[in-house]
C-alpha cells in the first residue's frame, strides 16, 4: 500500500471515526524499519554486556582470565570454525532452493542444524570443564554472561532451523517460495557475526 | 545505506567481511598490541564505511502498467506534480494556458517532503498537512479557472509520489511544476510523457 492510496482510502471525511489512517514513509518500508529496530535492540543488548566487559577489564584492570583460571581457547576456536562453516551450509541451502534443488536445501539445513547443535553441546561441555562458575568474580560473571547470551541466540536459531528443516523435508519450499529459509538464514548469519565478536573479545584479545 | 540484514545473501556477505576484518585485527594484535588497536579502528571504520556506502545504482525498474490506460478521444488527464511551496496562482494560470480549452481532468499531487529524520521516525504529520494545503489550494485555483481538478498528498519522494498516483490515475501526461532537475529522472522512471510547466 502506498502513501498515496492511504490518502485516497481515507479522504477528508468528517464522518470518519476510529483511529486515523496509518501512513508511513515510502522511503523506508515497515519491514526494513523493523529490521533496523531489531538490530538496534540487539546492539543495545550485547552493548550492555560488552560495556560491563570493558569496564571490568579496562577500567578495573582485572586480569583476563583471572588466575588461576584458563579459557579453552582452542576448543572455542574449533567451535568457531564449526559455527562459521554452518553459515556456509546455510548459504548453500538457500542457493540450492533458489535453483530448485530440494536435496541441496534439505542437506544444507540439516548440516547447519547439526553443526549448530554441536556448537551448543560443545559450549555446554566446556562450561562444565572450565573450572569456574559465574559466582567466581567479575571475570567469570562476564564470561558466562557474554557467552551465555550468545548461546541463547544460538538456541533460538536452532529452534528456527529445526522448523525450517522439518518444513523442507515436508516439501514446503520451492524456487519461488522460500521466504522462511531466507529469514532464518539472515538470523543465523547474524548469530555467527555476534559470535566472532564475542570470541575475539573474550577469548583472543 | 546498506542494510546487512536485508537478504540472506547480504547477511552472508557481511559475515565474510566481518571474518576478514577479525582475522586482520587478530593478526595485527599478535604482532603488536597497538598495531592491533589501530587495525581494529581501521576495520571498524572500514566496515562502517562499507555499510554507509550505497550499493551500486541499479537500472530503474520497468514501469508498472497503469491501472487505467490513457484514453484517446476522451478527457485529457493530467497529473500535476507540484512542490509544497509552489505558487498556486501562477501554477494554475500556467496549467490553464496549457489545457487551452480542452476537456481536461487534473490530479494535483504534492509530495510530503520530509527530512531523513522525519521520514525514519514517521514524524511527517506536519509535512503531510502542509502538502495537503498546497494541493487543495492549487486544485481550488484550477477549479476557479474552469478546470476539473482535485488535490492529493504524495509520498515523501516526488517521483515515488508520481508513480503511486499513476497507479490509480491513468494520466495522459505528467506535468512538473518548477523543478527542472527532476525532469530527466522523471522521464526515465515514468511511463507517460513528462514535461515542465511554463
Amino acid at each position: 500500500m502506498t502513501a498515496y492510496s492511504h490518502v485516497e482510502a481515507f479522504p477528508h471525511d468528517e464522518e470518519h471515526h476510529g483511529p486515523p489512517p496509518p501512513h508511513y514513509s515510502s522511503r523506508i518500508t515497515p519491514s526494513v524499519l523493523g529490521m533496523f529496530l531489531f538490530i538496534g535492540s540487539e546492539i543495545m543488548l550485547f552493548g550492555a554486556f560488552f560495556t560491563a566487559y570493558f569496564f571490568v577489564r579496562v577500567v578495573n584492570g582485572t586480569a583476563w582470565p583471572t588466575p588461576p583460571f584458563h579459557l579453552p581457547i582452542y576448543v572455542a576456536f574449533i567451535n568457531t570454525c564449526i559455527l562459521v562453516t554452518s553459515s556456509f551450509t546455510m548459504h548453500w541451502a538457500l542457493q540450492s532452493v533458489k535453483r530448485g534443488n530440494h536435496w541441496g536445501l534439505r542437506a544444507g539445513l540439516l548440516l547447519t542444524f547439526l553443526m549448530g547443535l554441536t556448537f551448543l553441546i560443545t559450549q555446554g561441555r566446556e562450561y562444565s570443564r572450565v573450572g569456574f562458575a559465574p559466582k567466581d568474580g567479575a571475570f567469570a560473571t562476564i564470561f558466562y554472561c557474554l557467552t551465555g547470551l550468545h548461546g541463547a541466540h544460538v538456541f533460538v536459531g536452532l529452534t528456527i532451523l529445526l522448523f525450517m528443516t522439518i518444513r523442507a523435508f515436508r516439501g514446503h519450499f520451492d524456487a519461488e517460495h522460500h521466504h522462511g529459509v531466507e529469514i532464518g538464514g539472515i538470523y543465523w548469519h547474524f548469530v555467527d557475526v555476534m559470535w566472532i565478536v564475542v570470541y575475539m573479545t573474550v577469548y583472543i584479545l | 545505506m546498506r542494510n546487512p540484514l536485508r537478504t540472506e545473501a547480504e547477511a552472508f556477505r557481511f559475515l565474510l567481511v566481518v571474518i576478514v576484518g577479525a582475522a586482520a585485527i587478530v593478526a595485527c594484535a599478535y604482532a603488536n598490541e597497538w598495531l592491533g588497536v589501530a587495525a581494529a579502528v581501521v576495520v571498524v571504520g572500514g566496515i562502517g564505511w562499507w555499510l554507509w556506502r550505497a550499493p551500486a545504482a541499479e537500472p530503474p525498474p520497468p514501469p508498472e502498467p497503469l491501472a487505467s490506460p490513457p484514453r484517446q478521444g476522451l478527457r485529457h488527464r493530467i497529473l500535476l506534480l507540484a512542490p509544497p511551496g509552489a505558487a498556486a496562482g501562477d501554477t494554475a494560470a500556467a496549467l490553464r494556458a496549457r489545457v487551452d480549452g480542452r476537456d481536461a481532468e487534473v490530479l494535483v499531487v504534492v509530495p510530503a517532503l520530509a527530512t531523513p529524520a522525519e521520514a525514519i521516525t514517521g514524524a511527517v504529520d506536519e509535512r503531510r498537512d502542509e502538502a495537503q494545503r498546497a494541493a487543495d489550494a492549487l486544485a481550488a485555483e484550477l477549479r476557479g479557472a474552469g478546470v476539473d481538478a482535485r488535490g492529493a498528498v504524495g509520498a515523501d519522494e516526488p517521483l515515488l509520489a508520481a508513480e503511486d498516483a499513476l497507479r490509480e490515475f491513468g494520466a495522459d501526461e505528467v506535468v512538473l511544476a518548477g523543478d527542472e532537475e527532476l525532469l530527466v529522472s522523471a522521464r526515465e522512471r515514468l511511463a507517460v510523457p513528462v514535461s515542465l510547466l511554463g
